[in-house]
C-alpha cells in the first residue's frame, strides 16, 4: 500500500475508572488506503468503538496513552480541541448507528446541511444551498429540492441514514468512520445504504473505516478486515481471506457461529465462554481459555501480529512458519 | 397442526390512532389512523417455533404485544390453550395463562432494572405468582435457572452493569423461565448481539425449548437466525400476512415478490465462504495439522 490516508501504529487507549487505569485498545497497528473500506469487526466491548473515537479525538474521558495516528502522513493524536474540530466534518466525516444522534430534531435538513457545507467549504449560501441538494439527489432521496425543507421525523430511518451520509461527506473527507451504520435498519433498508457507502468510495476515492457486527455486511463492502479482541488486533487481511479462509481460532469460531441462509443447521457452532473483562485479561494471548488448540506457550507470551498486508495473524500456532 | 395447537391467531388487526402529542401539536401534525396489523391468522403447535419476519414498520412487535395482552386488538383474537386473551369472557381463566406466557424483549440494558441484583430479577415472577414464598427454596431455583442459562449461581449477587449484552440477554432469558412459562414471545432478542453470543443463545434457546418443550413466537429481521430457529415462518409485508410456510418452502421456494425481495436482500457470507472452499489450503503446516 503506497501512502495511506490514514495510518494507526501502537496505538493504546486508558480509560480511568474507580479501581484504577483501564486499558481498552493495547498496541493497535493498522492502516486504510486512498478509496479503501477496512472493516473493523469483534465481540461486544472489544474495543471498535474506542478505535473510531481515537481517530476522532473524542475520547474523553478516556486518553491515548501510545502510539501515533496519522492522517495523510500528517500526526492528529494529540492535536488541540480546536485544530481537531476542524479536522472533523472537513478530514474526517463520521455515522454512527443511531441517525437522531447526528441530527437535530429541531432544525431542518437544509439548516443542518448548508450549514455544515459552509463551515468546510468555501461557498456562498446560495452556492452552498444547491450543492446540498445535489448532495441529496446523488444519494437517491426524491424530491431533494422539496424534501430538503423536511424535518428528521418526517423522514423514515433509512432517509435519515441517508442525510447523516450527506452530512459526512459533504465536506469531502478524506476518511468516513462509520459506526454500526445499518445496525439500526432493516435488511432491505441496509442494502441501499450499503451500495451507497460502496458507491461514494468508488466516485470519490473515500476512504472508510467500517465498524459493524454484521458479517454480510463485511463480505459485501469492504476490502480487507480488522478483527480486534480484548483490545487488540488478533488476524487482518482481504476480506477473502479472513472472512472466507480465516486462520485465527477465535475468527474461525466467529465466522462458523454465522447462521447460513442456504440451509437450516442442526445446531450453530458456537465458542464457549465470553470475552474476558478488561480488568481481567489473563497473561500471554487474551484468547487461550477459550481456544481449544491453546498450548504451553499461549498462556505466557503475548502473541504478536505476524504476516503482511492480505493476511496477519497473532496466533502463536503460526509462530514457526510465519517468523 | 391446528390439532396441537398451543396458539391460535385468528383475524387479528390493529388500528391505531395518533393522538395529537406535544410534537405532533408543535409540528402541525393531521390526525390521522393507520391500520399497523390486517387480518392476521397463525397458530403454533405446542413445542414448535412461529417466526415472523418482515421490514421495519411492518407490525411485528404490534402482533407479540397483542399476542401477550399487552395491547388491544381492534378485531380478532388470540386463543392460547383455547383461552381468549381479548374479549369480557373468560377473564377469570385468563389469570390462570399469566404465568404461562413470557416475553424477551429486543433491549436487555432497557428491559432490566439496573438498580435490582439479578437474584431479585429473576426471581420477581416466581414473587408475584406467590409460586413459592420460602426464601430458601426460591435462591436454590434461582441459582438452577442461572445455572440453566450458562450464567454461575452467584452471579445472583450481582447488578446487571456487571455483565455484557449477551448476559445480560441471558438473564432476561432465565427470567422468561422462572414463571414456569411454556410459551415464550422473543422480539429480537439477538439483535444487539455479535455472532458468537448470538449463537450461545440461539442454542440455548433450543436446548430449552427440546427439554422443556417450550413454544415460541420469534421476530427477527434477520432471516438466517429465523431459517435457524423456526419451524414456521410467517412474511408481514405492511401489516399482512403475505407469505406463510417452512424454512425451505419460505428461502427455496418464495412465492410472494415481497418475500423474494425480502431474501435478495441479505448481504450473505455463504457465497464468499463456497468460493474460498474450492481454493487451495494454503495455511502453515503446524496449523494444518492441528485444524480439521
Ligand atoms: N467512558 C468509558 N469509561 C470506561 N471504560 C470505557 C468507556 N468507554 C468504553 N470503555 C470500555 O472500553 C471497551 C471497549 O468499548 P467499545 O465501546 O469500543 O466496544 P465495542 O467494541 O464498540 O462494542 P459494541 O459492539 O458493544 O459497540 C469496553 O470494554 C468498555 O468497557
Ligand atoms: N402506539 C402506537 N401508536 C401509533 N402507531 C403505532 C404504535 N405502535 C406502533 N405503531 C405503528 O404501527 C406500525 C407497526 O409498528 P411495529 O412496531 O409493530 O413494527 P415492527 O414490524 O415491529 O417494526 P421494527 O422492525 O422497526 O421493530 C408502524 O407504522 C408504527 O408506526
Ligand atoms: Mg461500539
Ligand atoms: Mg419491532
Amino acid at each position: 500500500m503506497r501512502e495511506p490516508v490514514l495510518s494507526v501504529r501502537g496505538l493504546s487507549v486508558a480509560f480511568p475508572t474507580r479501581r484504577g487505569s483501564l486499558t481498552a485498545l493495547n498496541d493497535l497497528s493498522f492502516e486504510i488506503g486512498k478509496g479503501e473500506v477496512l472493516g473493523i469487526i469483534g465481540e461486544s466491548g472489544a474495543g471498535k468503538s474506542v478505535t473510531g473515537s481515537a481517530v476522532i479525538g473524542l475520547l474523553s474521558p478516556g486518553r491515548i496513552t501510545a502510539g501515533e495516528i496519522r492522517l495523510g502522513g500528517l500526526r492528529i493524536d494529540g492535536l488541540d480541541d480546536r485544530a481537531m474540530r476542524r479536522i472533523r466534518g472537513k478530514r474526517i466525516g463520521m455515522i454512527f448507528q443511531d441517525p437522531l444522534t447526528s441530527l437535530n430534531p429541531l432544525l431542518r435538513i437544509e439548516d443542518q446541511l448548508v450549514e455544515t457545507i459552509l463551515t468546510h467549504l468555501n461557498l456562498t449560501p446560495d452556492q452552498a444551498r444547491i450543492r446540498a441538494i445535489q448532495l441529496l439527489d446523488e444519494l437517491g432521496i426524491p424530491n431533494p429540492a422539496q424534501q430538503i425543507k423536511s424535518y428528521p421525523h418526517e423522514f423514515s430511518g433509512g432517509m435519515r441514514q441517508r442525510v447523516v451520509i450527506a452530512l459526512a461527506i459533504c465536506g469531502e473527507p478524506d476518511l468516513i468512520i462509520a459506526d454500526e451504520p445499518t445496525t439500526a435498519l432493516d435488511v432491505s433498508v441496509q442494502a441501499q445504504i450499503i451500495h451507497l457507502i460502496k458507491r461514494i468510495c468508488k466516485e470519490r476515492s473515500t476512504s472508510v473505516m467500517l465498524i459493524t457486527h454484521d458479517m454480510g455486511v463485511i463480505a459485501e463492502v469492504a476490502d480487507r478486515v480488522a478483527v480486534i479482541y480484548a483490545g487488540r488486533i488478533i488476524e487482518q487481511g482481504t476480506v477473502a481471506n479472513v472472512v472466507a479462509r480465516p486462520q485465527h481460532p477465535y475468527t474461525q469460531g466467529l465466522m462458523s457461529a454465522i447462521p447460513p441462509l442456504e440451509r437450516r443447521p442442526e445446531r450453530l457452532t458456537q465458542i464457549s465462554g465470553s470475552m474476558p473483562r478488561l480488568t481481567a485479561i489473563p497473561p500471554g494471548c487474551s484468547f487461550h481459555p477459550r481456544c481449544g488448540f491453546a498450548f504451553d506457550r499461549c498462556q505466557k507470551d503475548v502473541p504478536r501480529l505476524q504476516g503482511g498486508d492480505d493476511r496477519a495473524v497473532a496466533c502463536h500456532l503460526y509462530d514457526e512458519v510465519v517468523s | 397442526m391446528t390439532e396441537a395447537a398451543l396458539v391460535r391467531v385468528e383475524g387479528l388487526s390493529k388500528t391505531f390512532t395518533n393522538r395529537q402529542g406535544l410534537l405532533g401539536y408543535v409540528l402541525r401534525q393531521k390526525r390521522r389512523s393507520s391500520e399497523a396489523v390486517k387480518n392476521v391468522s397463525f397458530s403454533i403447535a405446542k413445542g414448535k417455533t412461529f417466526a415472523l419476519v418482515g421490514e421495519s414498520g411492518s407490525g411485528k412487535s404490534t402482533i407479540a404485544r397483542m399476542v401477550v395482552g399487552l395491547l388491544p386488538p381492534s378485531g380478532g383474537n388470540v386463543l392460547i390453550d383455547g383461552i381468549a386473551m381479548h374479549g369480557a369472557d373468560l377473564a377469570h381463566a385468563r389469570q390462570g395463562l399469566t404465568h404461562r406466557i413470557q416475553m424477551v424483549f429486543q433491549d436487555p440494558y432497557a428491559s432490566l432494572n439496573p438498580r435490582w441484583r439479578v437474584d431479585a430479577i429473576v426471581s420477581e415472577p416466581i414473587l408475584a405468582l406467590r409460586r413459592e414464598t420460602n426464601r430458601q427454596a426460591i435462591a436454590q431455583r434461582v441459582a438452577e435457572l442461572l445455572t440453566l442459562v450458562g450464567l454461575h449461581p452467584a452471579d445472583a449477587q450481582k447488578y446487571p452493569h456487571e455483565f455484557s449484552g449477551g448476559q445480560r440477554q441471558r438473564i432476561a432469558i432465565a427470567r422468561a423461565l422462572a414463571s414456569d412459562a411454556d410459551f415464550i414471545v422473543c422480539d429480537e432478542p439477538t439483535s444487539a448481539l455479535d455472532v458468537s453470543v448470538q449463537a450461545q443463545i440461539l442454542n440455548l434457546m433450543r436446548d430449552l425449548q427440546d427439554r422443556l418443550g417450550l413454544t415460541y413466537l420469534f421476530i427477527s429481521h434477520n432471516l438466517a437466525v429465523v431459517r435457524y430457529v423456526a419451524d414456521e415462518i410467517g412474511v408481514l409485508y405492511k401489516g399482512e400476512l403475505v407469505e406463510r410456510g417452512d424454512g425451505a418452502a419460505i428461502f427455496d421456494h418464495p412465492q410472494h415478490a415481497y418475500t423474494r425481495q425480502l431474501i435478495a436482500a441479505v448481504p450473505n457470507v455463504d457465497a464468499l465462504r463456497r468460493e474460498a472452499a474450492t481454493l487451495a489450503d494454503d495455511r502453515p503446516t503446524r496449523a494444518r495439522a492441528e485444524f480439521p
